[in-house]
């Protein structure tokens, strides 16, 4: 059973994390989420967190880190469905986790990559 | 019987007197022998006055002041000058708290013979006293927590969120703005964006008289919070003076929209909001028609 699934919507990509996911789950995790974006051209990766009630600084770094090669591979980010107390913790910590966009469920992350999306054409433009 | 005011002052009857006085009285030497003691003094200590006549009066009362610099007798009679306080005497195994007043006593050319001290038990009125103490701390304890409960509704009453459209909340702040209620501001924030997922906050600093840097950092600390929760924060009711304010603290509003006043914000709010509702429905459309693609080629 993996710790995490991956869904592909046409140019989006929605990956939903468990909550017991480890370092090795996050490892083939980042592989597989980056080999997808750039092998299939998808444009944006939705992150859902839903399940969450606690995170750790790891994993927040982890998650800062594939924001970023996403970033090189041209495509956004967008965290979705993060808890109160999980903000509460991050900001605690002072995890400001600034190159993530954030949503507060799945649909108003697509929305947010639909809004973006256009700009960024535009700017390929 | 006589009157009295026909009752010859004689030795006798003065020690009679003394004898009914409740509290204790003795008299001491310059080397500290009890000379005369009264009943009442004497059984304070658990003793008859014969008992104590011509022992050392350290020997009688036990005091924690006796031979040292501090003994009252020795005070009194160096420095011809009366001297009061309170100690406690031990007496078998227990201990007696007491006030006394001592004397220096004089013969008739006016030189120190000797001293008078007068002591009486106070163990009663101390344990009054503490029991005074105590209701007066609970009774302080009491008020204390009424009136954190009172703050405590205060902070309740003075961040309220209102959903003042769908998807739009705001926080009009009024009054000063420490840590503490910005924390609350913040969680309060929080919870009602998770209720009614809301895409933008409010929040409206008009009513806020003084706004140094920490409350600008509180401020921006709830719009970080709120952008992880996925919505954006706006600012509105920055007078001049919280301009310079802020851009003199060098506190840097990344996170938050400025907007001039309450009605600017709620028309930026609402017309971005429907915008996002149009793109919504044209990505419906889109995933519908990816749905009948699909469908056309089974």
């Amino acid at each position: 059973m993996q710790p995490f699934s991956l869904f592909s919507l046409g140019r989006v990509l929605l990956v939903s994390l468990e909550e017991d996911i480890d370092d090795t789950g996050i490892g083939e995790l980042l592989t597989r989420v980056t080999s997808q974006v750039s092998g299939e051209g998808i444009s944006g990766v939705i992150v859902d967190l839903h399940h969450f009630e606690v995170m750790d600084s790891h994993l927040a770094r982890q998650l800062q880190n594939l924001a970023r090669m996403l970033r090189l591979l041209q495509a956004r980010m967008v965290v979705a469905g993060l808890c109160v107390p999980v903000v509460m913790t991050l900001l605690d910590f002072g995890i400001s986790l600034p190159e993530m966009e954030f949503a507060l469920d799945v649909e108003q992350a697509l929305v947010r990559l639909q809004e973006g999306g256009q700009a960024g054409r535009e700017r390929v433009a | 019987m006589k009157d009295i005011s026909e009752v010859q002052l004689d030795e006798g009857f003065l020690s009679e007197i003394i004898n009914a006085i409740t509290s204790g009285i003795f008299v001491t030497d310059l080397e500290h022998n009890i000379l005369m003691i009264n009943k009442a003094g004497a059984r304070m200590v658990g003793k008859r006055p014969g008992d104590c006549f011509d022992r050392k009066c350290y020997d009688i009362f036990k005091t924690p002041m006796c031979k040292t610099e501090f003994c009252t007798c020795d005070i009194v009679t160096s420095k011809d000058r009366a001297n009061y306080g309170e100690t406690t005497m031990q007496v078998g195994d227990r201990q007696i708290p007491i006030e006394y007043s001592s004397r220096p006593l004089k013969n008739f050319e006016g030189k120190i013979i000797g001293c008078v001290e007068n002591f009486i038990d106070i163990s009663e009125r101390l344990e009054k006293d503490r029991i005074i103490l105590e209701q007066k701390e609970s009774l302080l304890k009491k008020r204390e927590e009424d009136i954190r409960h009172l703050q405590d509704e205060i902070l309740e009453l003075s961040t309220p969120v209102i959903q003042v459209w769908d998807g739009i909340l705001t926080l009009p702040l009024i009054g000063t703005l420490d840590s503490h209620r910005a924390h609350i501001a913040m969680e309060r924030v929080l919870e009602s964006i998770e209720q009614t997922r809301a895409a933008f906050v409010i929040v409206d600093i008009t009513g806020v008289p003084i706004v140094d840097a920490d409350v600008a950092r509180h401020i921006l600390q709830t719009a970080a919070a709120a952008r992880l929760m996925g919505s954006e924060t706006l600012l509105t009711g920055v007078g001049p003076h919280t301009a310079r304010v802020i851009s003199d603290s060098g506190v840097s509003l990344e996170n938050i929209i400025l907007k001039g006043r309450m009605t600017d914000a709620l028309q930026y709010a609402i017309a971005q909001l429907e915008e996002r509702r149009q793109k919504m429905k044209q990505f419906s459309h889109f995933m519908g028609a990816l749905r009948e693609d699909g469908e056309q080629q089974e």
